[in-house]
């Protein structure tokens, strides 16, 4: 695989969450602009596809920031 | 301010070139990440971008969609359609169809409206009342009516899906009171209710969620938690289903299927294995082959024309085609053919020319990459299919051909088709008549000339949608724009016959009445078919007639040049009118309607006025 697990994850950030480039990712969380629920659901569909895992309702509203959704996926992943 | 407005300008041009990856983009990799890169673009994009239709479609809703709409875009985009949406608030979609404006501006082109059967039914699945399929069916059909009066925009609606975990499902299958029953009710009761309303599309979810599989297509987590009933993954299928649809509704129909022979129509190659050797008929591979010749003659059957292009001897393949049992089409289905050793892309300009249509209107399928290439190299107007080098990929093939798909068949796309065959004996008999008035008058030409014909709504938008050459000012005026017309100006449509066919509705002419004393030509049309034969003359002559004795004192009209409608820039002025104005490429004239009746030369054809004049 030529891309790893965080610059996956940070691609599909940048976007569902419309980041630009050279902005930092790594410290996006629920708070962060854009970040409505739309966008979280949005999130976890793009996510879930790319690592083909499901996430439990309690997983997903749990990893409500760009470091929790990656410690996620590379428990799950 | 100003700044920015330039730069968007100067920006505008790219558009079509990032759209167009874009679309490749997704062509290749439909994931949902992607799919949300291209929306968001999409949304900076201008309103109209070269090479795009745009269309704005409202969607009114009992479930989450937002997830859809990079899917829906992104399907749109493949077909060359560049879509926003107006979301309805989530659930209150009875309140946005009695009053469409709520969803915003601009007005939609188009509404599709999708509501879940467990949430429109609740709790009365389990224990159906027995008016349960009525309720449902008069709140869907109420909420489409609403739409249709209050619009004039397209409806699509989806009928009851399936659903992935049927409660009581053997109980069910057995009881006609039962759940799975009256959802089955409900969405025959939408057909029947639906289908004859020219504006009125049904989405049919039994087909679109079986195509994927009920159990896969819905995610019961995400439907459970977020009413949002489908999974990632199924969501392109969706957004295919309803790009589908709305193509069929705007973007210009294909008329012709151009097809190769070897290894297309059937197997092998018939120069080489001979007609024993080549593999058509009921046993593998030949089944398969069979069976594409089945779907092309259901195409003619639906108004397409077929036609051939081929490197081949043509004595071989006629004699074929004419003697083997196991051919589904003879040469009699093709309405020409280019069977000979030439470049298959000046093949098919010769069939363009020969049937008198675009090169736009064409669809060719060759199983060779190389004349497939050389085609799109050559002719990149005309839509190329590579027929698959597989049999068994041969249904998957012709399931995803775009551009065959018609939202309904009328009889005049048939009489289209049939008169077009028709021709060739037509240009035979023109040329044992040496003299055009005497060959006219030999065609037996008959014409009616309709005024506010309502059921000639749909007809008359399909030729605002597809006439290009002999057109004055190709405003492509949908159903709802005709029937605004229809209240408050004239609209005409003209029907021809002659002694070799019924072409069906063969001309279109829209009036806007203004203020009264002038009435303004918005729209002139002749369908291709009808070339060649003075009757356009006819069509002006009756509108001016029905101006003159409606006290009209002049009739003004206008030449909008396209590139394609070069043949009618003297239509008006060769018909009495004079130039009052050039402005941008446009011509407008005027005529006095007092002016307007003398000095016609005699009329080759009979002529039948029908409709009220008032």
């Amino acid at each position: 695989m030529s891309e790893n697990v965080e610059a996956a994850l940070e691609r599909i950030f940048r976007s569902v969450l419309r980041v630009p480039p050279g902005e930092d990712v790594s410290s996006l969380s629920v708070e962060s602009h854009g970040w409505d629920s739309v966008a979280h659901l949005n999130l976890i569909l793009a996510v879930e596809q790319e690592f083909r895992f499901m996430m439990t309702p309690e997983e997903g509203s749990a990893a409500n920031s760009f470091q929790r959704m990656l410690d996620l996926v590379n428990s799950r992943g | 301010m100003a700044s920015s407005e330039s730069a968007r300008v100067a920006h505008a041009g790219d558009w079509s070139e990032r759209l167009r990856r874009t679309a490749a983009k997704l062509a290749s990799d439909p994931s949902h990440a992607n799919a949300l890169e291209a929306y968001h673009a999409g949304q900076e994009a201008p309103a109209t971008v070269d090479g795009f239709v745009s269309v704005t479609s409202g969607i009114l809703r009992n479930v989450t969609v937002e997830p859809w709409l990079p899917e829906l875009y992104g399907s749109l985009l493949q077909r060359g359609i560049k879509a926003r949406f107006l979301l309805g608030d989530y659930g209150v979609y009875e309140r946005y169809a009695s009053a469409p404006s709520e969803l915003g501006t601009p007005a939609p082109d188009c509404f599709l409206v999708y509501l879940d059967a467990g949430l429109l039914a609740g709790d009365a699945r389990h224990d159906p009342p027995e008016d349960l399929a009525d309720a449902l069916l008069g709140r869907i059909t109420a909420i489409v009516g609403g739409l249709v009066e209050g619009t004039g925009a397209n409806v699509f609606v989806t009928n009851l899906a399936p659903d992935p975990h049927p409660p009581h499902a053997v109980h069910g299958d057995q009881d006609p009171g039962g759940w799975p029953h009256i959802r089955r009710t409900v969405n025959a009761g939408l057909t029947d209710a639906l289908s004859a309303d020219p504006r009125v599309y049904i989405l049919d979810m039994d087909r679109i969620v079986g195509e994927y599989g009920a159990l896969r297509a819905y995610d019961m987590r995400m439907y459970m938690t977020a009413a949002s009933p489908f999974a990632v993954d199924f969501l392109p299928c969706l957004g295919r289903a309803f790009a589908a649809a709305v193509a069929a509704t705007v973007l210009p129909p294909k008329k012709c299927v151009v097809v190769d022979c070897d290894n297309t129509l059937w197997g092998g190659i018939l120069g080489e294995d001979g007609p024993e050797g080549v593999a058509i008929g009921t046993d593998y591979p030949g089944s398969a082959y069979r069976e594409f010749q089945l779907f092309l003659a259901g195409l003619a059957h639906r108004g397409f024309l077929l036609a051939l292009n081929s490197k081949n001897n043509e004595g071989d393949v006629l004699s074929f085609m004419e003697d083997s049992p196991e051919m589904v089409l003879g040469p009699a289905d093709f309405a020409a053919s280019r069977i000979n050793w030439d470049d298959k892309a000046a093949n098919l300009a010769g069939l363009a020319r020969e049937l008198n249509i675009g090169l736009d209107a064409m669809i060719f399928i060759d199983d060779s990459a190389f004349e497939c290439e050389r085609v799109k190299s050559a002719l990149p107007e005309v839509q190329v299919e590579q027929f698959p080098a597989n049999p068994l990929d041969i249904p998957r093939f012709v399931s995803a051909i775009r551009g065959v798909e018609r939202l309904c068949v009328g009889m005049d796309d048939l009489a289209r088709a049939e008169s077009i065959r028709a021709n060739a004996n037509r240009e035979r008999l023109r040329r044992e008549t040496p003299d055009l008035d005497s060959f006219l008058r030999s065609l037996s030409i008959r014409l009616t000339i309709a005024r506010q014909d309502r059921a000639a709504v749909r007809r008359a938008s399909e030729l605002c949608q597809r006439t290009n050459q002999f057109n004055l000012t190709t405003r492509r005026h949908g159903v709802g724009d005709i029937e605004r017309f229809l209240d408050e100006g004239v609209v005409y449509t003209m029907s021809m016959r002659d002694r070799f066919s019924d072409y069906g509705t063969i001309g279109v002419a829209i009036v806007d009445k203004g203020s009264g004393d002038r009435w303004e030509i918005d729209s002139f049309m002749l369908s291709c078919r009808a070339f060649g034969r003075g009757v356009e003359a006819e069509l002006l002559h009756a509108l001016l007639e029905d101006a003159g004795a409606a006290g009209v004192r002049s009739v003004g009209a206008c030449y909008v040049p396209t590139g394609k409608n070069r043949m009618t820039r003297n239509f008006f002025p060769d018909n009495g009118f004079s130039v009052t104005e050039r402005l941008d490429g446009e011509t407008r004239f005027e005529i006095r309607t007092a002016a307007a009746s003398g000095g016609r030369p005699e009329s080759t054809c009979e002529v039948r006025r029908v409709g009220s004049s008032e």
